[in-house]
């Protein structure tokens, strides 16, 4: 190669690596501009470090734990960072996150479970629980959620690290939607409360037909996902190491609730509390659907929450 | 260790730089474990069929050499036939003949005891054992020389850059520059690397994310309306042509930047005015093979039979390379459909020559040439990605219903599945860049056509080159999304 040869590849590479860091910003902006619900970006940039209780979970979190009553109830700032369909890994990941913010005013985190959420996707018959990546995307920057998504999607971390562009570039289709349309239009996937809650206004189609299921099911630990053992093992570790009280909340279903389910979780290492409200409140009319409270069985649920809760944080 | 996975981005420089290091004497071994590595990362065991393929060929090679009658050499050829053909069989037909044969037995009442086998299908099979039966029947012809070096003959059954989906080479071209030594150039690696980042393009920017689509209707094609069909159809042949071109261009281009040229695979194929034309141009490795060692043979022996004789050498050749495909009737039925087409292309050639005569405008011949190459290459392709002949024929036989173009009935329909909704919605802008960049090729296509392409980049100013290598890089970066969608070839 003569020098000739050697200049022009040293000016392509310059080329591709000021083009690269462009585009790659461009992108990760353009993602979070896009996003209605930015309750991640929040908790990234520092402004919820104030609040004392930090509700995690999947939809029975979400749309079922009003964190404005729980500030009023409890007088500790609440909020709600569920996230519909999401599974235990997402959870440890928005764990971790709230924890390794700086000065951190975190006393409580109470995080939804149910026996399905430890049950390997395939077995589990709401279906659809996974890690969002189609949430978690838009914060690729921060190191921890790469981390994350790296591990839990084929994402290279390698490549991630070396080059802007591949790092975001999952992000392509949300910043195409915003240089086309500008940021979400509101609906019921993103609508959050000033808290983070995302109560459920109407009732679901199927809500006619709805029954109590009597059946019950058996909760079997050699049907578990290790994976997703192995997120709630990391939640209790690193909740227990910053001195964080954690509550796994067992939420109401419309249905009888499954055996064996905490035996198993009182066979864990670590500290936690568990609450189990399986049976409390089986009133259909405060019901959404099978899984979900609507908005009024929301509230009552919370000032429910409200009494209990007060237990274990004067324990 | 797929072409488009960060594996290869780390193993082919590597392999590249140790290559123009070592002294000349030991380059073939590199590339020797290279391949070998290369193959064992999908399953370190396979690599013993094609150890054992190599071993066979490089004995029956090297003891018809010594015998200078062909009757003499037969045997060797038989057992070269036998073991690859044997091979091939046990791997990828035994199954599915296995399974036909216990229903035809249960449909007659009879019992049927054989079981089927619990095997993988080795990757690039078909693609090896071809190659290597190509070099043992052109040493028993004479037209070419055995290799006296195994590892050499070794490194030509699985040069890394075109073991597992081809193209496959041809002894003649492939052993005399395994041979050769060769220096870096730098204008010989660029184009390579230029070849590598068109082959991604098409791969990564076109196929995979059209593919979404692809995927979505041929999935479920119950219910779906005759347009959305059709467009499904339609945009499997740009997801298999850009997936397996890609693969061909970054193959050829790898094997160009160690200095070694493999055959061109595509011609441009979409821009053909008849199917035999377009078999000219379509993954021309394998017709060229097929037309080499099967319909010339055949043909030979049914010569006198005329025209007759033509078009069932035609045919057998085309069940043939269907069947090549895999075990299924649906590659049967894409065979016995091109081979009807090309057949009748050939039987009619007079008549269409008068016809075209007749008509008298160059043009109009060649558009309507084109229109029909191109409707008949859609449906043959429906053979060709439908899960099976009821849904093929299904989709064939519904194309023509219902072309009433409602954005929203479409979307209802395309929301059957709701992992398949959620995929596409979250992919739609993506899909609409990935059509817009099928334009851009299809367009560059068109130049080449005309020209060299690559001739008038040369003479642009080099700000422009510059940022043209620039756009093809990044968009291959901005499509390498989260899933690593395998090449469709490597089934074969």
């Amino acid at each position: 190669m003569n020098s000739k040869n050697l200049m022009h590849a040293i000016g392509i590479l310059l080329l591709l690596l000021v083009g690269d860091w462009g585009i790659g910003t461009l992108l990760e902006s353009s993602a979070k501009n896009r996003r209605y619900d930015d309750r991640i970006g929040k908790i990234l940039n520092g402004s919820l470090q104030s609040n004392q209780i930090f509700i995690l979970g999947e939809s029975a979190a979400s749309r079922n734990v009003n964190a404005e009553i729980l500030t009023e109830g409890l007088s500790k700032e609440s909020f709600n960072i569920g996230f519909p369909g999401s599974n235990l890994t997402f959870h440890e990941m928005m764990a971790e996150i709230i924890l390794d913010q700086k000065d951190h005013d975190t006393e409580m985190i109470i995080l939804t479970l149910n026996e399905r959420g430890l049950l390997n996707n395939t077995k589990n018959d709401v279906g659809g629980l996974s890690f969002r990546e189609d949430i978690a995307n838009a914060y690729i920057g921060n190191n921890k959620v790469l981390e994350f998504l790296t591990k839990n999607t084929e994402k290279n971390v390698y490549l991630s690290k070396l080059s802007k562009t591949y790092r975001n570039n999952d992000n392509l289709n949300q910043a195409l939607a915003w240089l086309i349309s500008g940021t979400e239009k509101e609906n019921r996937l993103n609508k959050v409360s000033p808290r983070g809650s995302m109560p459920l206004d109407s009732k679901s189609i199927t809500f006619d037909t709805l029954s109590f299921d009597a059946r019950g099911t058996d909760f079997n630990p050699l049907e578990l996902d290790k994976k997703l053992e192995s997120s709630l093992l990391n939640i209790i570790k690193r909740a227990n190491q910053e001195q964080v009280k954690l509550l796994i909340l067992l939420s109401p279903e419309y249905k009888k609730e499954a055996n064996g389910f905490i035996p198993y979780l009182n066979s864990l290492p670590g500290e936690f509390s568990i609450l189990d409200l399986r049976q409390s409140m089986l009133e259909k009319d405060l019901f959404y659907d099978k899984s979900h409270f609507d908005k009024k069985g929301s509230e009552q649920y919370s000032r429910l929450l409200v009494k209990e809760i007060e237990k274990y944080l004067n324990d | 260790m797929q072409f488009n996975s960060f594996e290869y981005l780390l193993f082919f420089p590597i392999v590249v730089i140790v290559y123009y290091l070592l002294p000349f004497r030991f380059r073939w071994l590199l590339l020797l474990a290279a391949s070998y590595l290369f193959y064992m990362t999908w399953n370190p065991y396979f690599i013993l069929l094609i150890m054992g393929s190599t071993l066979v060929d490089f004995y029956c090679g090297n003891q018809m050499a010594k015998l200078p009658d062909k009757k003499q050499r037969l045997p060797y050829l038989w057992i070269s036939l036998a073991f690859n053909i044997g091979l091939l069989f046990m791997f990828k037909y035994f199954n599915f003949f296995n399974e036909n044969f216990a229903t035809l037995f249960e449909f007659l009442n009879l019992s049927y005891m054989i079981p089927a086998l619990d095997i993988l299908l080795p990757v690039g099979i078909s693609f090896y054992t071809f190659q290597t039966l190509s070099y043992t029947i052109d040493v028993y012809y004479g037209r070419i020389k055995a290799e006296k070096h195994l590892g050499i003959f070794a490194l030509f059954v699985s040069f890394f850059p075109q073991l597992v989906a081809g193209p496959i080479e041809r002894a003649k071209n492939l052993l005399p520059q395994l041979h050769k030594e060769y220096t870096f150039d730098f204008e010989r690696v660029k184009k390579g690397v230029l070849l590598i980042l068109w082959g991604l393009f098409k791969k990564v920017v076109i196929a995979d994310k059209v593919g979404i689509l692809v995927e979505v209707i041929f999935s479920a094609p119950e219910g779906l309306s005759g347009i959305v069909l059709l467009a499904g159809a339609i945009l499997f042949c740009l997801q298999i042509y850009c997936d397996f071109s890609g693969y061909s261009d970054i193959a050829v281009g790898s094997a160009y930047v160690l200095g070694i040229k493999i055959m061109d695979n595509f011609r441009r194929p979409f821009f053909a005015s008849s199917m035999s034309e377009m078999w000219r141009r379509w993954h021309i490795s394998i017709s060229t093979w097929t037309n080499d060692y099967i319909f010339r043979p055949v043909m030979l022996k049914v010569g006198s039979k005329g025209k007759v004789g033509i078009i069932y050498s035609l045919m057998v050749t085309f069940v043939i390379l269907g069947i090549w495909h895999g075990a299924n009737w649906t590659y049967l039925a894409f065979g016995i459909f091109h081979g009807t087409i090309v057949s009748f292309e050939y039987g009619f050639q007079k008549q269409l020559r008068k016809f075209h005569k007749w008509i008298s405008n160059k043009k109009l011949v060649t558009v309507g040439g084109w229109c029909i190459t191109i409707s008949l290459w859609v449906i043959g392709n429906i053979f060709f990605r439908a899960d099976s002949l009821t849904d093929a024929f299904y989709i064939i036989s519904n194309l023509a219903n219902d072309w009433t173009f409602n954005i929203e009935e479409i979307k209802t329909q395309l929301a059957l599945n709701n992992e398949m909704h959620w995929k596409l919605f979250n992919n739609r802008f993506v899909i609409a860049l990935s059509l817009m960049a099928a334009v851009v090729m299809f367009i560059i296509h068109y130049f080449q056509e005309k020209g060299s392409v690559r001739a008038q980049l040369e003479k642009a100013p080099r700000l422009v080159r510059y940022s043209l290598y620039s756009a093809l890089f990044f968009s291959i970066v901005l499509f390498s999304t989260n899933s690593n969608y395998q090449f469709i070839y490597f089934q074969f």
